[in-house]
């Protein structure tokens, strides 16, 4: 055969082919097809995160491919969100990508609020701290937002060792704290946990259970079911529209709703009276021990607030004060929440209290389907606890504090006092930023050392409010930091080691965190749950008093622990009456104290009444600047990308207003102009506007987008109101 | 074969937009922009309708999450000129977008108004490191396709080589896709509708089950749970 070019290359080709089907069989054709399958599938690997988009501290399984964060997916295994995840967790791999994101030191240059940085060393940013707080430890100060966990306990320890009084918080709730109402009826010190997932029926004044009230997502899960949802709400919300019934009384009634709701089960039997005998103090007038006899609260409701007086007042109509009294009292574990975050008006503390005595009435302290307490994780301590204090302007305002660290506040954007905050901010001598994202706040302030994004540090929660279950976090950082930022935490404790604080020697916060896992390893209860089929199993036998060990010594225990990144105690939650009542009565006589002081009313003539509220995508206060989430607002609001004024059709077309349009809205406090949408879901004296946007400076989306009620609403002091009286006109176009 | 279906509880379904996000972070489908969502451009295979019927304070409102309905008799499918749209395996209606030449005709046909258009390219306008955090076992589209909501298909085929994997039967491969698992409400069902022994099948045929605009022929696989009528 010639050697032509053409033969060379058949030759070739056929010679190469052969061979290749020899060593395909020789290796085992499908061996080889199941090893890439086998490398494919274990491409991708999964690590646990907390969530910080809310309060609810979700657990999450980040996937990565190639070392790239690719995947985010509700945690199975961790009890509160069960495997799902909300659009904010979902978000998170996109937040942490927020080129507006701070992720260098910057020091101020021009004068304060100018907006004008100067990127410095870290080396530099510290000095210049550890000399303003060496110059008057005691007038440091650190003024925190919402997070709990051992970043709480880190920041009490550092000011305690400052011999600084002054830690100050400022939030909408107080997770781990009890409500007033808790405090000044039960005598309570920890706070309570509502058991939805027992409880028949869940009497919800004002509580957004699936928007932004504590665990969103558990209350979707448990509330699924057939548990009956009465939801009190001038809105008709999402959680209004998935309750089985919707009442909407005048924005700041709800506790002459409560007294008018308990009015009923009085005079119709339908309260626990075998309760009441036992533990309730001050229910009739002669069980008194105050001088003269005193109005009993059974005398106060049956005289003062019956239904024809409540329906005036609160505008619901009798009919259904007896539908929903009779659904509350008629049998099954009923409970009533009075825990909405930005209060219940001016009359908080009272409306609270008689919210609050319908769960005497039906005798939910202690009982399935009631309120139970959570013990707190057996952590080791740090030291001594340093309790905060909740109003944080009237401390600024007294000038005792020199140096004020800020970590997720921004009081110039999220209260009502915006004035007298700046005037606070002012008298500062040094004012340093934790912020990630240059907000209102950070712009006035000295010093800005960026934090990390939650997905770049270690994190860590306790979760007390979640029923049945005593509940430790942990995440470890589970992607490489961007840009020169530090965790908060390991910068306090920088400071405490140039400040030469004993009590926080620590070399850095991973070993901090390990240290107080060492008190759950040793408390000898609780598990880490390790897989689903297991936990049943555990479960059943650890709620009859079993508790086996699950590791043999520390070090494995703590590699489960970042691993799995839950430990849970549910043995923890204490149901017994005594617990929850430890001064030994429910005592109704701090109402009958506030009952006394005169009525005022709420709705002011012919001007319209401004509530504000947190859609769920915006409810974690820090999210102006995603776009996804901004996008997702199409949902509720019909048009993505902004929150408008909501109107109702009535009151819009006296004022010739379409949706789209652009109206002004002015209060005593000021005004401002935004778009508005009709829509039934608001009463015709009322107007909406969603919390979360509005922010002057928030990243280049977040800034000057959407209206900010806060400059509307009236300021009550440390009690977040979230109502004021405004009147709205039309902006003409041009 | 299996032939897939979901059933939506819409007694359970809050409405919180937990399923389209996770359908969108699942199936890589980027934000819009300001400017294009507001000209109704937003892409979300996973749209959730609202219907508020009644005069304040009485009121009556339904979520309606909107997947591609996966018809069985699809008229998407009957319009495309490319055959760029077919019904592939399990009765998924599928889209190779490399064929598509983005003439909207599936758009128009569809009843539901589940598919969507990229006007731009999206996806390719998203800064480099949020390209590199999409999801690699989907393909993102670039301008001038049209698109909608698979199913997860991506997670039947990892589904069928685990199988394989395990010495199992891949045609009896079970998955989940991204908006049942993220509901925090579990108010959505997916799996075999042909096989009787599943909660998918039992559900849709509940008295309770009806399907979007069933009269028009489609025979969608999406059912809905009605809410019941115990509202006052």
């Amino acid at each position: 055969m010639k050697l032509s070019r053409r033969n060379f290359m058949l030759t070739t080709a056929t010679g190469l082919g052969a061979w290749g089907l020899q060593a395909c069989r020789g290796r085992g054709g499908a061996e080889a097809i199941k090893a890439v399958e086998q490398w494919k599938n274990q491409l991708k690997q999964t690590r646990f995160a907390l969530c910080d988009g809310c309060a609810a501290r979700c657990g999450l399984n980040c996937e990565f491919v190639d070392d790239r964060l690719v995947g985010i997916r509700g945690a199975a295994l961790h009890p509160v969100n069960q495997g799902a995840i909300c659009p904010k967790g979902l978000d998170l791999k996109h937040q942490r990508l927020d080129e507006d994101r701070l992720r260098v030191p910057l020091r101020r240059k021009g004068p304060r609020g100018s907006g004008e940085f100067e990127e410095v060393s870290w080396e530099s940013a510290l000095t210049q701290v550890t000399l303003a707080i060496q110059s008057s430890p005691q007038a440091t100060s650190l003024l925190g937002g919402q997070y709990r966990g051992s970043t709480d306990d880190l920041f009490q320890t550092f000011l305690q060792a400052l011999g600084s009084p002054h830690y100050l918080r400022l939030r909408c709730l107080q997770p781990e704290l009890p409500g007033e109402h808790l405090r000044r009826m039960q005598g309570l010190d920890s706070p309570v946990a509502y058991d939805l997932a027992g409880a028949k029926v869940v009497l919800s004044f004002g509580c957004n259970l699936f928007e932004g009230w504590q665990s969103p997502l558990y209350q979707a899960r448990v509330l699924a079911g057939d548990t009956d949802l009465i939801q009190i709400d001038p809105r008709y919300s999402l959680t209004a529209s998935k309750a089985r019934v919707w009442a909407a009384p005048h924005p700041g009634t709800d506790g002459i709703l409560a007294l008018g709701l308990a009015n009923i089960l009085l005079r119709e039997g339908l309260y626990d009276a075998g309760f009441a005998h036992r533990w309730i103090k001050g229910f009739e007038a002669d069980q008194t021990d105050r001088g003269p006899v005193q109005k009993g609260f059974k005398n106060l409701v049956l005289q003062g607030y019956g239904p024809e007086r409540v329906e005036a007042l609160t505008g619901i109509p009798a009919r259904r004060l007896y539908q929903i009294a009779h659904l509350f009292g008629g049998g099954g574990p009923s409970v009533a929440l009075a825990e909405r975050g930005p209060g219940y008006g001016q009359r908080d503390a009272y409306s609270k209290m008689a919210i609050h005595s319908l769960n005497a009435l039906v005798g939910s302290p202690g009982r399935v389907g009631g309120m139970t307490l959570q013990a707190r994780p057996p952590l080791t301590p740090l030291g001594p606890a340093l309790r905060a204090d909740n109003d944080p302007l009237s401390a600024l305002e007294a000038g005792e504090i020199k140096t004020l660290l800020l970590y997720r506040s921004n009081p110039l954007y999220s209260s009502a006092a915006r004035t007298r905050w700046a005037a606070a901010l002012d008298k500062l001598d040094l004012l340093v930023s934790f912020a990630t994202q240059m907000d209102e706040t950070s712009r006035q302030a000295d010093l800005i050392l960026p934090d990390l994004h939650s997905l770049e540090r270690w994190q860590d929660d306790v979760t007390l409010h979640q029923a049945g279950v005593s509940l430790y976090s942990l995440s470890s950082p589970v992607v490489e930091p961007w840009g020169r930022g530090r965790a908060s935490e390991e910068v306090v404790l920088e400071l405490a080691r140039r400040l030469n604080l004993h009590s926080l020697a620590f070399p850095d916060y991973p070993s901090l965190l390990r240290l107080r896992a060492e008190g759950l390893f040793q408390a000898r209860r609780g598990r880490i749950p390790q897989a689903r089929e297991d936990s049943e199993i555990q479960q059943l036998l650890m709620k009859q008093g079993y508790w086996q060990a699950q590791y043999d010594d520390f070090a494995s225990f703590w590699t489960a622990l970042q691993a799995q990144g839950v430990w849970l105690d549910e043995q923890a939650s204490y149901r017994g009456r005594a617990h929850l009542m430890p001064q030994g009565n429910f005592d109704l006589r701090p109402l009958l104290q506030e009952a006394k002081q005169p009525w005022v009313a709420p709705l002011h003539r012919g001007g319209l009444l401004l509530v504000s509220f947190k859609p769920f995508a915006l409810s974690g206060g820090r999210n102006a600047n995603q776009s996804r989430l901004l996008e997702s607002l199409a949902g509720p609001f019909g048009t993505a990308w902004e929150g408008p004024i909501l109107l109702n059709p009535t009151t819009a077309k006296a004022r010739d207003l379409r949706t789209g349009d652009l109206a002004r809205l002015v209060s005593s406090r000021g005004e401002l102009v935004g778009p508005v949408k009709l829509t039934e879901a608001v009463g015709p004296a009322l107007i909406f506007l969603p919390f979360g946007l509005g922010h002057e400076f928030f990243g280049k989306r977040g800034s000057g987008r959407g209206v900010n009620p806060n400059h509307l609403l009236a300021d009550f002091g440390p009690n977040l109101v979230g109502h004021s009286y405004v009147e709205l006109s039309k902006v003409e176009a041009g | 074969m299996s032939r897939w279906g979901m059933v939506i509880d819409l007694e359970k379904c809050n409405g919180c937009e937990a399923c389209a996000a996770a359908c969108q972070a699942e199936c890589n489908q980027p934000p819009v922009g300001e400017s294009e969502a507001r000209m109704g451009r937003k892409i979300s295979w996973l749209k959730i309708s609202e219907e508020l019927t009644g005069k304040f304070p009485d009121l009556h409102r339904r979520m309606i999450p909107q997947p591609c309905m996966q018809c069985d008799d699809p008229p998407c499918v009957r319009v495309c000129p490319v055959h760029a749209t077919y019904l592939g395996e399990g009765g998924i209606v599928a889209q190779i977008y490399q064929r598509c030449i983005g003439c909207r005709f599936c758009m128009a046909a569809c009843p539901y108004t589940v598919k969507y258009f990229n006007w731009y390219n999206y996806a390719g306008g998203l800064p480099a490191a949020e390209q590199e955090a999409m999801n690699p076992e989907v393909s993102p589209r670039p301008r001038g396709v049209v698109e909608k909501c698979t199913f997860c298909h991506h997670r039947l085929l990892l589904a069928k080589d685990q199988a394989r994997l395990q010495g199992n039967d891949p045609a009896r491969a079970v998955y989940h896709p991204a908006c049942e698992e993220a509901c925090p409400a579990k108010a959505i069902y997916f799996g075999d509708l042909d096989d009787s022994t599943t909660e998918v099948a039992r559900l849709a045929q509940s008295h309770r089950a009806s399907r979007l605009m069933e009269d028009l022929g489609t025979n969608p696989k999406v059912y809905y749970l009605a809410r019941k009528e115990n509202h006052g």
